[in-house]
């Protein structure tokens, strides 16, 4: 074999018309925006993610609206917080995790390798357009409490709640990313399914845990979302009002905080394992 | 460039450029890169919009929004039409006027012989040969005369400059009949270079009817870089030429290489 190595630096012929880059601040907005608009012309999409969880609230968060619980907290609200953990736990498996996973299988994202692009755009670019997204549904949600529900809230509580939702987006980011990297691109919404549905039951953003079996309250104790659940409804509401709504709370903020963390970093390692796995098959 | 964009479809062509060209540290202004990928007309077109043709423009686009001083093609017109083909070769022989290097790979070898300014020829993974199109042809008799005249064999043979010559099918394929009564017929001579010959066989008072001079091909050259005869057509898989090209670059950048 002949070796046809040859090391040499050119200097760089620009192009006249050409202009440098405008700066790493610049590249995430446009990534970002992009990418919201990209979603956003999807109506299938957009309906599906933003637009069903407003008419979830709707059909099934104003029931029991204007209840108020001992310590003066709106049922509407604490629905509110129960309907927001689907919507967070949803977008980042659903939307993140299926939209990562489909364009893994397309010819875009190695096309994009191509590219000096570096990665972390390309995640923050998503992990953005769902927090916007989500913004958007919550908003949606809280307009139909009050509008049609007559539903009270405590502002600073609702804006508090609002964040820890968002911040819910972040957390499970990478549980939805850990499926699309481990998972056969054609399989994944199954699986996502099959994780979706059982923790969001036994977390209690369905059913107020209290009126599910013993067994069931032991094993929510492992998992992130019911620690999430824990962590949003005692913003929202003071301990006893959390109780009376039927989660009675169990354990620190601390204590929550803690294994959210842990999946969430645990789930990232799983990630980039996945992700590395990915290269290295591609590149033989 | 890869072979298919798999862009976001609800992008516009505009979008995906202004959004590609972020991702790189220099980037053409984007109503340059639709202007030189002739995409201007389509600028406001989703990528779900596009016809085959201008999604392979858009990711002609997609790779020079970058400024790079070197493009990689691979089998970049594979799927396009004779005018689309032709459409292509301008526009990459448009940006390598901007003193940019291109790199391409392909069968088609009248394709290489006029895009290229440097062939580099594989086959079975080996290189063997690298030179000009100009260069590759003069490997091989340049010229091939066909005619119908009264000139022997032997004298033709005998004529300067001339490698072989050999009779035609009498049949012929302009159906001009050859008679030998009139000692007339039908060959076909190689020869380095046509004229002198040509001369030659006027000067001697010769006959000389339907003349043809054709250039030899790049791929009878290949034919005969490889080793293969034209008895055998070549098969695609077994043969993997490869042809780079630049309009100006090659030259100097290779000068700053050595």
């Amino acid at each position: 074999m002949t070796d046809l190595t040859t090391v040499a630096s050119l200097p760089r012929r620009l192009s006249p018309l050409t202009r440098p880059a405008t700066g790493t601040a610049q590249l995430l907005i446009t990534q970002v925006t992009m990418e919201v608009r990209r979603y956003r012309r999807v109506p299938e999409y957009f309906i599906g993610v933003v637009v069903l969880p407003i008419i979830l609230y709707a059909m099934f968060g104003l029931g029991d609206a204007g209840k108020i619980l001992p310590l003066g907290t709106d049922v509407g609200a604490m629905m509110f917080v129960s309907i927001g953990c689907y919507v967070v736990v949803s977008e980042a498996l659903f939307s993140f995790g299926g939209e990562l996973a489909t364009e893994r299988s397309t010819g875009w994202l190695r096309r994009l390798r191509a590219t000096p692009m570096p990665m972390w755009v390309y995640f923050s670019g998503k992990v953005v357009l769902n927090l916007v997204f989500t913004l958007v549904s919550l908003g949606g949600m809280v307009a139909v409490a009050v509008v049609a529900g007559h539903v009270t809230f405590d502002l600073a509580r609702l804006i508090a709640t609002t964040t820890i939702l968002l911040t819910g987006v972040i957390a499970f980011s990478t549980m939805g990313s850990a499926i699309a990297y481990w998972v056969r691109p054609r399989a994944v919404s199954t699986i996502v399914n099959l994780v979706f549905l059982p923790l969001s039951f036994l977390s209690g953003f369905f059913y107020p845990l209290d009126q599910l079996p013993d067994v069931f309250a032991k094993v929510a104790q492992v998992l992130p979302t019911y620690h999430f659940g824990q962590l949003a409804w005692g913003v929202m509401a003071p301990a006893q009002d959390v109780a009376s709504f039927g989660n009675p709370p169990s354990g620190t903020a601390v204590g929550h905080l803690a294994v959210v963390l842990g999946w969430f970093v645990g789930c990232g390692i799983l990630t980039v394992l996945g992700y590395r796995r990915e290269l290295d098959r591609e590149r033989q | 460039m890869l072979q298919d964009t798999d862009a976001p479809e609800s992008l516009t062509v505009t979008e995906m450029v202004e959004l590609v060209g972020h991702y790189y540290p220099y980037a053409l202004p984007t109503a340059d890169v639709l202007r030189r990928a002739d995409l201007s007309h389509h600028a406001a077109k989703r990528v779900a919009q596009l016809s085959g043709g201008q999604r392979q423009r858009l990711s002609f686009a997609l790779a020079i929004v970058g400024d790079p001083d070197l493009l990689f093609l691979d089998e970049p017109t594979a799927s396009l039409d004779v005018h689309a083909r032709q459409a292509f070769w301008q526009q990459v022989e448009e940006f390598a006027g901007l003193g940019k290097t291109i790199l391409f790979s392909t069968h088609n070898l009248p394709e290489a012989d006029l895009a290229a300014d440097r062939i580099v020829v594989i086959n079975r993974g080996r290189v063997v040969h690298d030179g000009t199109p100009t260069q590759i042809k003069a490997l091989i008799p340049a010229k091939t005369i066909t005619m119908t005249t009264d000139a022997t064999l032997d004298e033709l043979g005998r004529l300067e400059g001339v490698k072989s010559a050999v009779p035609v099918d009498h049949s012929g394929t302009h159906g001009i009949p050859t008679s030998p009564s009139y000692g007339l017929r039908r060959v076909q001579l190689q020869v380095a270079i046509a004229e002198p010959v040509l001369r030659a066989l006027f000067a001697a008072n010769h006959h000389v009817e339907d003349l043809t001079v054709t250039e030899a091909s790049l791929e009878q050259a290949f034919l005969h870089l490889t080793g293969e005869t034209s008895e055998t057509e070549p098969g695609p898989p077994a043969l993997l030429p490869a042809a780079a090209a630049t309009a100006t670059a090659t030259a100097t950048a290779k000068g700053q290489l050595t």
